[in-house]
C-alpha cells in the first residue's frame, strides 16, 4: 500500500543464542526438510550460581540436487553470555544400499554478525559446510552452550523456516529452582508431557510434520503467529537463599534497577549547561520537556553498539553527550537525566517493541522488550518521549511501540506498567487542496498538502541521502505522469505540522469530444486497485500507524460551459477503514470532497472480503467523470 | 588450479632495490583543523564540503621477493548541515584482516576548536556480507564541525587500474598520487576533464599525480553512462627501468599468456574433452554453428559456475559438476579445437561505463572474454547465462577489442593479437511486437485483450532465460508478467510461450513469443452514459522526458530497437467512436539526411473494426546531447500516446 511504510527498528536486548532466520544461506528452502530437530534446556549450579545449559541438534535431510548446494548450517550465538560452547557436525552421506556413511566434519568457522539497524553487536554465527551431500544424505549439526545469565535462554518455536518431521523440546527443571513455562500461540499438534524425576522435574513438548513459517510482506512478526515456548526463570534457592530472577513484573523489575545502577556515574557538566540553555526562561514544564526532547532527537545521532553488558546498560550521560550519538537507551537515559536538571520528572521506560508480541504480564522476561524509551507525566498524563525516533512529534510515542506495555520506573522500589496509546487514524492525517481551472483542456491549479503525525515522519524515513523532510514533486501524483508541478514549498505550520504548497500544470487528462468536455475529479487515486488476493494472502496485513487521507479538489467551470453530468456519490464504511467521496455544486464551483479512513493496525484475514469490497467501491468511484457541456 | 592470470610471475619487476618506509607511513595531521575559506554560494548550496582529499598508492618490494601496495587516503570534510551527519558519522574501511591497517587517525574539530581525536584502537572489526571492515564511529560530529581522517591499508597490488572519481560533495582540494619505487614507471591517461597527471621524484621514488581543484559533485540524469559523468584515469606500470627497456603488460603479453594458460594440460584434461565431446557428439552434429552451440549450451546448462580460488583441476571440479570462468573457458577451447573449429578470443570491456580505449593499452580494459568463430562470424560469452551463440552484452560490440587466434607451432601454442572492430549492434534484430485485440463489454465494463507479444534479440533477453531457466511457480510468474505488458493489476485468464526453450538449437535464436488473453478493468471512465476508452495505454507503459532541464550528458539507451504495436478494437453494438482522429501521429528525429528514431502511427477505420498501427525504433545506442531536443520529442510521442483516449458514445 502506498501510504505504509515501515518503522525503523532499534533492537535493545540480545536474545540469546539467536533464533536465526536467514539460517540456510543458498536457498529458500526448497527440497530441504528438518527429519529432527531438538532443543535441550537444563539449569545447573556453576561457581555457585545457576547458569543455563542449551543444547540445540538440527539434522537437515536434503531431497534434491538443487538442496544439497545448501550444505552449510550455522548457528548464531552472543560471545559475552555464551560461556561455554561445543559445536559437533557431520554428514550421513546415503549409500545405495540405504545405509548412510557418517562423515565428520572438522572445520568451523565463524563470523560478527550486526542485526538490522546495529552499528557494531558481539554476535556471532558459527556454523560449517557438510561434505558429501547427496539426495537423500543427511546433515546433523549439534550445538552445546552454558549461557552465564539463564534469564536469556532462547524461543523453542514449534514451526521452523523447513518443515520439520519432528520437534522436541526438553526442559529440565531442578527442585532447586522455580520457572514459569510461557507457551505462546496455538498448542495444537504439541503434546507436553511431564515426568517428576528424583531431582527434578522434566518437562518435553513433542510435535511432527510441522509446517514451515511463511512469510509475506506487511505481515506481523513471525511469533505472532508461530507457536513458541519461553522458559522464564522465576527464582533458585541455594544453601536456604532464594535467588529472585524474572518470571514476574517484580522480579524482572529488580533486575532493571539493578541495570540501572550500573550506568558509570557522570559529572554531567556539559549535559546541565545544555540542559539550562535549552530551558532557560521557561516556566512551563510542557515547553522544557518539548525543548530537551527535541534537543536529544537531532542532536544525539543513532549508533547502536551492543556489546556485553552494553547491549543492556546505558552508557554514561557524560560519554553520549560528547560523543553526539547514541542508542535507544543512552538516548533515553540522557533525556532523562536532562528532564531532572530542568526540574521536571522523568523516568526510564522498558518497552518491546511491536515486533513483539507480549505483554509483561504474560511474560515477564527480557524477552518482553528491545527497546527503550523516556516518559514524563504532565498535567497527570503520561507523555512516553522516544528519543530514538528522530522526526517522531513531541506528545506522540513512536509508531512502533502503540499499544504496547511500557515498564516505567518511578523509583527504584515502584515501577507502573502502562500502556503507551495508540493514535487515531485524525491524528495522522494527509490532508490535500486543489484548486484547479480548465483553460483548452489544460489543468491549471494550486494545491496545498498539510501532513501531520506519523505521515510527516515518513517523509524522513524516505530521504536517506540528504535527511531532508518536505515531500519531492513526486510526493503529488496528479492525473498523469505529465503533471508539471512548480513553486514547491514545505515549512512547518507549529508543532508537528508541515505545509507544502505548489503550483501544476497537467495537460493531455482532460478530454473534448464535440461539445462535451470530460473531466476526473480523482486527481489523486490512492488505493487504486490496491486489491488483496484472497486466494493467495495467508497472514494478516499490519500498518504501521492509523491514518486520514482528505482531498479537496475545487473545479472553477469555465466560462461558456455547464454541468451536464456529475457523478454520483459513493462510500463505505466499516470499523477498520472507510471512504467517502462526495460531489457538491457551489456557485460556479464543482467540489470533490474525498476522505479515506485507514483504522487499523492490523488489517485481519477475515477482513480481507470486505477490504475489496471498499477497493472496489474507490476503483469505480475513481473511473466516473464529469461532463462539461458547451452552452 | 590455476587462476586465470595474466599477470607476470612474481616480477621482472624484481631488480630490488633496498626495502624502503612508505611515504605516507609517518603521515599527521597538522597541528590544526583548516580555516574555513568557503564562499557564500559554496556554503549555500553545499550540505558538506570535502576541503581537501588525497589519495596515494604506493608499490613497495618490502624484500627481495615481495611487492605490496597500499592505499592511502586522507580526507578532511566541513559539515555545513545537521542532514548530512549520519552519512558522514561513520568510517568503514575494507580490509581483508586486522594486519592489513596500518595507521589510522580521526579529529573531529567543533565550532568552538574543541577536538576529539580517535585512533586505530577505537575501531572494531565486523564482517558484513562475507566481507571484513574496520568500523569507526565519529565522536561529537555536529554541524559546522570539521572531520578529518586519514589511513594508510595494505591492499592487493595492481599493476593497471581504472579509477573514477566519484565525488558526491563538492571537493575543493583533490590529489591522487601513484607512487612506486624509481625504477617502476606508471604512464596514465586522463578523461572527462580530469587534467593529464604530471611525474616527479622525491626521496628515491616516481610520484605520479593528478591534481584538481573545485571539483563539483555529479549530476542526475536519465538514459545516461556513468563514465560520461565521471572525471576518470586509467593507470599502468610501463617500464621497469632497471630491467631491459622492454614495456611491460603489453597485449600481445596478455595474448600469448592467455592462450598458453588455455594450453597448459594438467591431469585429467583430456579425458574430461573426450567424455564431453562424446556426450555432445560433437563429430555427428552436422554444422559449425551446432557444434558452438551444443558446447556452449551444455557449459550453461549442465556445468555450474564456481568463485573458486583454491586448488584442484579442471577435471576434479567437472567431477562436481562445476567449473571456475577460467575453466569453462580452457574447456571450450580445448573443445572447439577438436571438433575442428577455428576460433579467437576476443577480450573488451563494457562501453557504458569504461570504453575500450584503443590509444591506451591496459589491461583494465580487458574486463570479458569472448569467443568469436570466423567461420559463422558470430560471438558468445561463456560468463553470461543469459545470452546465446551469436549475442554478448550490447555494450561489448560496437568498439575496439582485443583478438587474439592461437597459433600452434608443433606442441607449444602462441597467439597472434590485433585490435579489430567488433560490429555494431543492428537494430533490426532487436524487437519487441505487439498485437492486442480489444473486446469491450459495456455492461459490466470489462475489457478483455487477446496479445501476442514476439520478441526478439535483446528484448527477448528480459523474458527468454528467466522462463527457461526458472522452475515451477516462478516460471509461471514470469510468464504471466511478460503478458500483461504492464498492466500489473490485470487477471491472466490464457498465457503460452514458443520457443523458450533455450537449450533447443531450432529454436533459441527465433523470437521468443508470448500468446495470452488477460482481462483489465483500468482502461475505461464512465461518463453518464458513455465511456471514455483509454486505447493508448493498450500499447503498454512509455518511458518519458517530460522534464524541460538542459541536458547535460549525451544519451545511451543500452542498443538500438524497435517497437511495432498493432491494436484492433471492434467497438460495442449500440455505440459510436469519437476522436480517433488524434491517433495519427509522426515524430521524427532526423541526423542529417538520416531518420535515427522515429515514432509512428496511423489507424484505419473500417465498419465498426478500429486498426491501429503504431511503429517506433531507436537506430542508434547514443545521441548526443545536440540532437536530444529531437530525441525527446520521439520518447515524449510515444508517452503521449498513452493517453490518448477515445469516446464510446451511446447511440
Amino acid at each position: 500500500m502506498e501510504m505504509r511504510l515501515r518503522a525503523k527498528q532499534f533492537i535493545l536486548v540480545l536474545l540469546l543464542p539467536l533464533w536465526s532466520f536467514a539460517q540456510n544461506d543458498s536457498t529458500d528452502g526448497d527440497g530441504m526438510v528438518y527429519s529432527r530437530y531438538v532443543y535441550k534446556l537444563d539449569f545447573p549450579i556453576r561457581s555457585g550460581s545457576l547458569v543455563a545449559s542449551y543444547q540445540n541438534e538440527r539434522e537437515v535431510l536434503y531431497l534434491t540436487d538443487k538442496s544439497t548446494e545448501a550444505n552449510v548450517q550455522a548457528i548464531s550465538y552472543s560471545n559475552y553470555y555464551t560461556v561455554e560452547k561445543e559445536f559437533q557436525a557431520h554428514s550421513l552421506i546415503k549409500k545405495p544400499n540405504g545405509h548412510y556413511k557418517k562423515k565428520k566434519v572438522k572445520e568451523f568457522s565463524k563470523k560478527t554478525i550486526t542485526s538490522s539497524g546495529i552499528f557494531y553487536d558481539d554476535l556471532v554465527r558459527e556454523g560449517c559446510s557438510f561434505p558429501g551431500i547427496t539426495p537423500g544424505s543427511k546433515s546433523v549439526l549439534k550445538f552445546k552452550s552454558i549461557i552465564s545469565d539463564p534469564v536469556l535462554t532462547a524461543r523453542c518455536l514449534f514451526n521452523l523456516e523447513l518443515f520439520a518431521m519432528n520437534i522436541q523440546c526438553t526442559v529440565n527443571v531442578p527442585d532447586y529452582m522455580k520457572v514459569r513455562l510461557a507457551f505462546f500461540g496455538d498448542s495444537t499438534g504439541i503434546t507436553h508431557t511431564t515426568v517428576k524425576t528424583a531431582t527434578s522435574t522434566l518437562h518435553s513438548f513433542s510435535a511432527a510434520r510441522r509446517a514451515p513459517i511463511t512469510y509475506e510482506e506487511n505481515s506481523l512478526n513471525v511469533m505472532y503467529y508461530t507457536p513458541h515456548l519461553i522458559v522464564v526463570p522465576i527464582s533458585y534457592t541455594l544453601n536456604g537463599k532464594e535467588t529472585k530472577l524474572a518470571g514476574t513484573v517484580e522480579n524482572l523489575f529488580s533486575r532493571y534497577v539493578k541495570i540501572l545502577k550500573e550506568i558509570p556515574a557522570a559529572d554531567n557538566k556539559e549535559l546541565n549547561k545544555i540542559t539550562d540553555s535549552l530551558t532557560a526562561g521557561m516556566t512551563d514544564s510542557a515547553q522544557k520537556v518539548a525543548a530537551v526532547f527535541n534537543w536529544v532527537q537531532k542532536q544525539i545521532r543513532y549508533v547502536a553498539f551492543e556489546e556485553g553488558r552494553g547491549g543492556f546498560v546505558p552508557r554514561c550521560s557524560d560519554k553520549v553527550i560528547a560523543n553526539r550519538y547514541g542508542d535507544c537507551k543512552d538516548k533515553a537515559n540522557v533525556v532523562v537525566t536532562m528532564l531532572q536538571r530542568a526540574g521536571v520528572p522523568g523516568y526510564h521506560v522498558w518497552i518491546g517493541s511491536r515486533n513483539k508480541p507480549y505483554t509483561y504480564e504474560a511474560l515477564p522476561s527480557p524477552h518482553s522488550d528491545d527497546h527503550m524509551i523516556a516518559a514524563t507525566r504532565l498535567k497527570g498524563e503520561w507523555i512516553f518521549l522516544d528519543a530514538t525516533a528522530s522526526e517522531v512529534e513531541f506528545g506522540m510515542p513512536s509508531a512502533f511501540t502503540q499499544g504496547k506495555d511500557a515498564l516505567i520506573h518511578l523509583t527504584d522500589s515502584t515501577f507502573l506498567v502502562k500502556q503507551v496509546p495508540v493514535m487515531t487514524a485524525a491524528r495522522n492525517l494527509i490532508r490535500d487542496s486543489l484548486k484547479v481551472k480548465l483553460t483548452n483542456n489544460v489543468i491549471e491549479g494550486k494545491g496545498t498538502r498539510i501532513v501531520t503525525g506519523y505521515i510527516r515522519e515518513k517523509y524522513e524515513s524516505r530521504t536517506a541521502e540528504t535527511h531532508s523532510i518536505a515531500p519531492d514533486a513526486s510526493d503529488f501524483p496528479i492525473g498523469n505522469n505529465k503533471v508539471v508541478i512548480s513553486n514547491l514549498e514545505s515549512a512547518m505550520k507549529g508543532p508537528g505540522t508541515l505545509q507544502s504548497s505548489y503550483e501544476f500544470k497537467l495537460s493531455d487528462y482532460v478530454h473534448s469530444f464535440e461539445n462535451d468536455t470530460y473531466v476526473n475529479m480523482n486527481l489523486i487515486k490512492d488505493f487504486q486497485r490496491e486489491f488483496i488476493e484472497l486466494e493467495k494472502r495467508k497472514l494478516d496485513i499490519e500498518a504501521d500507524y492509523q491514518y486520514t487521507i482528505s482531498q479537496r479538489v475545487t473545479l472553477d467551470i469555465p466560462d461558456g460551459k455547464t454541468i451536464a453530468e456529475v457523478p454520483g456519490n459513493r462510500s463505505f464504511s466499516n470499523e477498520d477503514f472507510s471512504f467517502d467521496i462526495r460531489y457538491t455544486k457551489k456557485g460556479n464551483q464543482l467540489i470533490l470532497e474525498k476522505t479515506i479512513t485507514i483504522n487499523h493496525l492490523i488489517l485481519q484475514k477475515k477482513k480481507f472480503a470486505d477490504w475489496n469490497r471498499m477497493i472496489e467501491g474507490l476503483t469505480k468511484a475513481y473511473n466516473e467523470v464529469v461532463i462539461l457541456r458547451k452552452n | 588450479m590455476k587462476k586465470y592470470t595474466i599477470l607476470l610471475s612474481a616480477l621482472v619487476l624484481s631488480t630490488f632495490i633496498k626495502a624502503q618506509s612508505l611515504y605516507f607511513r609517518n603521515f599527521d595531521l597538522p597541528d590544526k583543523a583548516p580555516q574555513v575559506a568557503l564562499s557564500e554560494d559554496e556554503l549555500k548550496k553545499n550540505k558538506a564540503i570535502i576541503l581537501e582529499e588525497i589519495k596515494a598508492r604506493e608499490m613497495v618490494f618490502p624484500n627481495q621477493d615481495d611487492i605490496e601496495q597500499y592505499l592511502f587516503t586522507f580526507t578532511s570534510i566541513y559539515v555545513n548541515d545537521e542532514s548530512v551527519i549520519d552519512k558522514l558519522n561513520k568510517i568503514y574501511i575494507p580490509v581483508s584482516g586486522p594486519q592489513d591497517l596500518v595507521t589510522l587517525k580521526c579529529r573531529i574539530t567543533k565550532p568552538d576548536g574543541k577536538t576529539t581525536e580517535l585512533y586505530k584502537g577505537d575501531m572494531k572489526t565486523v564482517n558484513e556480507d562475507g566481507d571484513d571492515y574496520f568500523i569507526l564511529a565519529l565522536e561529537g560530529v555536529e554541524k559546522k564541525c570539521i572531520i578529518e581522517y586519514y589511513y594508510l591499508r595494505r591492499t592487493g597490488v595492481t599493476y593497471y587500474n581504472s579509477e573514477s572519481i566519484n565525488n558526491k560533495y563538492l571537493v575543493k582540494k583533490y590529489t591522487n598520487h601513484m607512487i612506486s619505487p624509481e625504477n617502476l614507471v606508471f604512464v596514465s591517461k586522463a578523461y572527462n576533464g580530469l587534467p593529464a597527471a604530471k611525474d616527479t621524484m622525491m626521496e628515491n621514488r616516481n610520484f605520479h599525480t593528478f591534481r584538481l581543484t573545485n571539483l563539483e559533485p555529479v549530476a542526475d540524469e536519465k538514459y545516461t553512462t556513468e563514465y560520461e559523468k565521471l572525471m576518470r584515469y586509467e593507470i599502468k606500470l610501463d617500464h621497469n627501468t632497471n630491467a631491459s627497456s622492454k614495456k611491460l603488460f603489453t597485449y600481445s603479453d596478455a595474448a600469448r599468456k592467455i592462450m598458453t594458460n588455455y594450453h597448459e594440460i594438467e591431469a585429467g584434461d583430456e579425458k574430461v574433452v573426450k567424455k564431453v565431446f562424446k556426450k555432445l557428439k560433437l563429430d555427428k552434429l552436422a554444422s559449425t554453428d551446432e557444434k558452438v552451440f551444443a558446447i556452449e549450451s551444455f557449459i550453461k546448462n549442465d556445468v555450474g559456475q564456481i568463485d573458486y580460488d583454491g586448488p584442484g583441476t579442471m577435471a576434479f571440479m567437472f567431477s562436481k559438476k562445476v567449473l571456475t570462468k577460467f575453466y569453462q573457458n580452457k574447456l571450450c577451447v580445448l573443445l572447439l579445437e577438436k571438433a575442428g573449429i577455428d576460433y579467437e578470443i576476443v577480450s573488451t570491456s563494457y562501453k557504458n561505463n569504461h570504453p575500450f580505449d584503443p590509444t591506451f593499452e591496459s589491461y583494465a580494459f580487458l574486463d570479458e572474454t569472448m569467443f568469436y568463430i570466423p567461420e559463422t562470424k558470430k560471438f558468445f560469452l561463456l560468463d553470461n547465462y543469459i545470452c546465446r551463440y551469436g549475442e554478448v552484452p550490447a555494450a561489448l560490440m560496437g568498439q575496439k577489442g582485443l583478438f587474439i587466434k592461437p597459433i600452434k607451432l608443433g606442441e607449444t601454442v602462441s597467439a597472434l593479437n590485433s585490435m579489430r572492430d567488433l560490429p555494431p549492434i543492428d537494430v533490426k534484430n532487436n524487437y519487441d511486437n505487439l498485437e492486442v485485440n480489444i473486446n469491450f463489454n459495456p455492461n459490466d465494463e470489462k475489457v478483455t485483450l487477446g496479445m501476442r507479444r514476439t520478441l526478439s534479440g535483446y528484448p527477448a533477453q528480459s523474458w527468454r532465460p528467466f522462463y527457461h531457466y526458472y522452475e515451477n511457480e516462478k516460471k509461471q510468474a514470469t510468464l504471466e508478467e511478460s503478458i500483461k505488458n504492464g498492466f500489473d493489476k490485470a487477471k491472466v485468464v490464457a498465457v503460452s510461450s514458443q520457443n523458450h526453450d533455450m537449450k533447443d538449437f531450432s529454436v533459441y535464436n527465433k523470437p521468443y513469443i508470448v500468446t495470452g488473453t488477460i482481462e483489465v478493468n483500468e482502461l475505461t471512465e464512465k461518463a453518464g452514459q458513455n465511456f471514455i476508452f483509454k486505447i493508448g495505454n493498450c500499447i503498454g507503459p512509455q518511458a518519458e522526458l517530460y522534464q524541460e532541464e538542459k541536458r547535460k550528458y549525451e544519451v545511451y539507451d543500452a542498443y538500438p530497437h524497435s517497437y511495432k504495436r498493432v491494436l484492433t478494437f471492434t467497438v460495442p453494438d449500440g455505440y459510436t467512436l469519437q476522436g480517433v482522429e488524434k491517433l495519427s501521429t509522426n515524430i521524427e528525429l532526423k541526423e542529417g539526411d538520416k531518420v535515427t528514431a522515429y515514432f509512428h502511427s496511423e489507424y484505419k477505420l473500417e465498419g465498426k473494426v478500429l486498426t491501429i498501427t503504431v511503429t517506433e525504433s531507436y537506430e542508434k545506442e547514443f545521441y548526443s546531447k545536440d540532437v536530444f531536443e529531437g530525441y525527446r520529442k520521439v520518447i515524449n510521442a510515444a508517452a503521449d500516446f498513452n493517453k490518448i483516449s477515445l469516446l464510446l458514445k451511446k447511440a
